[in-house]
């Protein structure tokens, strides 16, 4: 856990040094086009007041004292607290997020099983195209096909998205296509790690003492050989979710989401800077959590390991 | 005594990158009801895989291409692999102990469920009187504490108190006859000398055969009645144990047993080893495959394939043109 | 080296033996003969070198010139003349899309090679000394892992504007945690041999110990890694042109023909479907290269297809 903050620390210290090399005046974003008549001394005036004049190590500590005290800052281009912009957007964002992950743990390990013990016949000549199919394509490739496909040409789904607020009906409806686009690659990746695991697992000693005991083959592969080969997929949870939000910027632009990937691209393109090293802090925040939990289940799973934290 | 296992002609091949692995190679043994056997070869000789096919547990790229196995009067070819049948015999009849405890035994898995798992699918029993069961069965092999040892997992043994948890697995159904593959090779050689002892005095008291497969004389020399010696997947020398010590036919069964130092040998005797190392079994010639590191060979072998096994005395055969003794066989 | 009969060799036996035998590599012809026994494999490094060579050859295969508007045949579709039809200001899709292969190939190329590069060097600083080096860059790695790849990239492309160059340091920078973490656990293992140990004994230096007996047996697992990167940074750099952060018009870069289809969706789809084919058949045959080398380099291969 102390680890965990360590690294949340550096990262942020990355972010911010990231976003304070950036050329050009934050001010011209903030005055917008007002900014052309005021005189230097008045735009010294109002840095000031910002504190954008300081040393960039003072205001880097200025930050970290804002946002142990819970405040992020404010957005230069609307005028909010990142935090209130973060509570209106973080829900569909996790909403997505978590719904992909669901679909994506579920399926993905399950498919690769059945691939794994099915080895050479249909069901794993079919799942590893897919699979490797999968992992090629780009997400939000996929996400503008399927919109040309069941939005524009079937008209099955709606283009604009809803908010759960006006039509949870609605709302629920315009979540399909996104958690699909954003569940098809981990699913995928999920396929083909767990088939290899299985796969490894199965040339194992112990499973071949399994089978040396007269075992059925439901009872070896549940009992014996599972537990085994999903330790390296539950490893992988954390990449998972990395990978999941760097998908959910690209989705939630394709699907028009208001989320905190579409937040962060606009930060980004504006060179919002609190919104840029808010949005990132808070990823960054939920992934070391995840990895942290990850670490509790893989003890979990692993007797090895349990005895090692005794 | 009744013939409780009788292999014949017994062939297994494996399709690799590097060609035709002849593994086993026209093998044919005969174990008797509460007999001791030992197999005794190099690595990659082909003892493991021959007792890997006894319990039909090979699979591709390997595949057993034709003999019998039969067993308790039961040809066991004519079975499915994983069928009804061969899951009936596997680990009720015919029993087997790995070489290498810590990775054969699933170390996410208790010891104690590693046991019970069996006594409840092949004696369907309970789980408390498997559990039961299981406590007599660790305490019978020598494991202390055995009822809380119960709970633990693989890594909290030691070497040897894992291979005791084997045999006990091994012996948990009463099984007709246990193969013990290596079992000792990985331990060090106190344990294995306790552990050999365990396992003559289990198969005594369950009345079961045991087949001993190791590189090691000196083991099946102590325990085995009847002696299987292996050379390049083929038996190049077999009897019983007296004889085979006594009088040696085969040229690779001299040179092993020179291998070994004796404590009742003059001094300064050399060790001497069989100079070259073992054929690569994709790639044998048709003549005696011991040829390049035979001491005794003469015309007739290089030119000739093979010999078949012939019967030098009774109850012993050898696979060889040459009488080390003298006189020709 | 052991001779029968000698109980201990020399020391100076030792140096000999250490610096007459090279490090053990992977036996190549056997890694490429298992290779290509596996159809996929094969078929992705066909894929490759295919868009390579069209890469290479795009003016000579490209019917138009991929900047050249013309905004009086603007949006058609598909025809004889345009065989992918044209784009909102008249340029000639096919020819963008061959020419999009030069910069994905380019792009990727260069950011998985500097990645390796300074990650590998990292993970190899990292593994051999151990102690509070380690730590430092392992800290550093992790934190960079914290943030997504894209995100990362996205904020670097962003800060040091769009172009080509930039996309491929900020791609490169995204790499640097997985060859770093791959090259340092490959370090610590082979740290454990023997002869290393040796080397050690006889005084071999540091340098000399990292690139000629670590490096060559570490850099296996580095090198499939960097052939799937290959695939996840043309994604990324497809992704990054996307979001408008990477390479944009009139650039010939696939990304950014998506991005730029979408306005046109209902009325010229191949815009944005026809770049999209182009990045799949290269993430494929990049990936399928990769597994096959990893299954031809794994030491255990069981002999089997």
């Amino acid at each position: 856990m102390f680890l965990g903050i360590i690294v949340l620390l550096i990262a942020s210290v990355l972010v911010f040094v990231m976003m304070h090399v950036l050329p050009g005046d934050p001010l011209l974003l903030f005055l917008g086009e007002q900014y052309l008549s005021y005189e230097p001394e008045q735009l010294d005036k109002i840095r000031h007041e910002m504190g954008l004049d300081k040393p960039v190590i003072l205001q880097y500590f200025d930050w970290v004292g804002g946002v142990i005290r819970g405040d992020l800052g404010s957005s230069l281009t609307y005028q909010t607290p990142v935090t209130t912009m973060i509570k209106d957007r973080l829900p569909v964002t996790l909403i997505l997020s978590f719904l992909a992950l669901l679909v994506s743990t579920m399926l993905g390990p399950t498919f690769g099983v059945i691939a794994a013990i099915r080895r050479g016949k249909w069901q794993d000549t079919t799942l590893s195209v897919l699979a490797n199919l999968g992992i090629t394509l780009p997400v939000f490739w996929v996400g503008i096909v399927l919109l040309y496909v069941f939005s524009l040409k079937l008209g099955w789904f709606e283009t604009l998205f809803t908010p759960a607020s006006e039509d949870f009906g609605k709302f629920v409806m315009s979540l399909i296509m996104p958690v699909f686009c954003l569940s098809l690659f981990g699913t995928a990746a999920q396929t083909r790690q767990a088939r290899s695991a299985m796969l490894e697992v199965a040339h194992q000693d112990y499973v071949r003492t399994a089978w040396s005991k007269g075992l059925r083959e439901r009872v070896v592969v549940f009992r014996h050989m599972l537990k085994n080969g999903l330790i390296p997929v539950v490893t992988t949870m954390g990449m998972q979710v990395s990978f999941l939000f760097g998908g959910a910027v690209m989705v939630e632009k394709v699907f028009n989401i208001p989320g905190i990937g579409r937040m962060l691209v606009e930060g980004v393109n504006a060179k919002d800077f609190q919104v840029v090293q808010g949005g990132v802090l808070l990823m960054a925040v939920i992934i070391v959590i995840t990895n942290l939990l990850v670490d509790m289940a893989y003890a979990w799973l692993d007797p090895r390991i349990r005895q090692s934290y005794r | 005594m009744a013939t409780l296992l009788e292999v014949k002609n017994l062939h297994t091949q494996f399709k690799t990158d590097d060609g035709l692995i002849k593994a086993v190679d026209d093998v044919s043994l005969s174990i008797q009801e509460k007999e001791i056997v030992g197999v005794v070869g190099e690595s990659g000789c082909g003892k493991s895989v021959t007792q890997l096919s006894v319990m039909r547990l090979i699979r591709p790229p390997g595949e057993i291409t034709s003999g019998e196995i039969i067993f308790e009067g039961d040809d066991l070819m004519k079975y499915e692999a994983n069928g009804p049948e061969m899951r009936s015999v596997r680990g009720a009849k015919i029993a087997m102990i790995f070489q290498e405890p810590m990775t054969s035994l699933n170390p996410v898995l208790t010891i104690g469920r590693q046991l019970t798992e069996m006594l409840e699918l092949h004696k369907g029993m309970s789980h408390g009187a498997a559990k039961k069961r299981a406590i007599e069965l660790l305490d019978m092999v020598g494991i202390p504490c055995a009822d809380t040892r119960l709970g633990d997992y693989p890594h909290q043994f030691s070497g040897g108190m894992r291979q005791r948890a084997m045999i006990a697995m091994a012996l948990s159904c009463n099984p007709r006859l246990v193969i013990a593959d290596e079992p000792t090779t990985a331990l060090d050689v106190t344990t294995q000398a306790q552990l050999l002892e365990l396992m003559k005095a289990m198969v005594e008291e369950f009345k079961s055969s045991l087949v001993i497969v190791t590189h090691n004389l000196g083991v099946v020399a102590r325990y085995a009645q009847t002696i299987y010696i292996m050379y390049a997947g083929r038996i190049v020398e077999s009897g019983k144990c007296k004889e085979i010590f006594g009088h040696p036919r085969h040229p690779y069964t001299i040179g092993l047993l020179r291998c070994v130092p004796r404590i009742d040998e003059e001094e300064g005797r050399k060790l001497e080893a069989i100079k070259g190392l073992p054929p690569h079994l994709g790639h044998l010639p048709g003549q005696c495959a011991f040829l390049p590191r035979c001491t005794h060979a003469i015309e007739r072998c290089r030119k000739d394939p093979w010999p078949e096994l012939r019967m030098v005395s009774p109850g012993h055969h050898t696979r060889c043109f040459v009488n080390p003794e003298g006189g020709s066989q | 080296m052991r001779r029968q009969g000698d109980a201990l060799a020399t020391t100076v036996e030792c140096a000999e033996a250490i610096e007459e035998a090279p490090p053990p590599r992977p036996e190549w012809k056997r890694v490429v003969r298992v290779f290509s026994r596996r159809k996929l494999a094969v078929a992705g490094l066909v894929i490759v070198v295919l868009m390579v060579l069209v890469a290479i050859f795009a003016p000579l295969l490209a019917p138009y010139d991929p900047y050249q508007t013309d905004i009086l045949t603007k949006l058609q579709p598909p025809s004889s003349e345009h065989w992918l039809g044209t784009d909102s200001v008249g340029r000639d899709t096919l020819s963008r899309v061959i020419y999009g292969t030069r910069i994905s190939l380019l792009v990727a190329v260069c950011a998985v090679a500097l990645g390796a590069f300074i990650g590998q060097i990292l993970g190899l600083l990292a593994g051999y000394f151990g102690g509070w080096v380690y730590t430092v860059i392992m800290r550093l790695i992790d934190a960079m892992m914290a943030i997504p790849m894209i995100v990362l990239a996205l904020v670097i492309s962003a800060v040091l504007g769009g172009g080509v160059k930039n996309v491929i340091i900020a791609l490169a920078i995204g790499g640097i945690p997985g060859q770093c973490r791959m090259m340092c656990a490959q370090t610590l293992s082979v740290k454990q041999n023997d002869y290393v140990l040796a080397g050690r004994t006889i005084g071999v230096s540091n340098l000399r110990m990292m690139l000629r007996h670590i490096y060559p047996n570490a850099f296996a697992p580095c090198l499939v890694m960097m052939t799937i990167g290959m695939g996840a940074t043309i994604l990324a750099e497809a992704g990054l042109s996307f979001l408008g952060a990477g390479i944009n018009p009139p650039t010939a870069a696939w990304g950014s023909m998506i991005d730029g289809g979408t306005r046109y969706l209902l009325r010229l789809p191949i815009l944005s479907i026809a770049p999209g084919i182009g990045i799949m058949l290269l993430v494929f045959g990049f990936n399928m290269m990769g597994d096959g080398l990893r299954d031809a380099l794994d030491p255990r291969m069981r002999g089997t297809v």
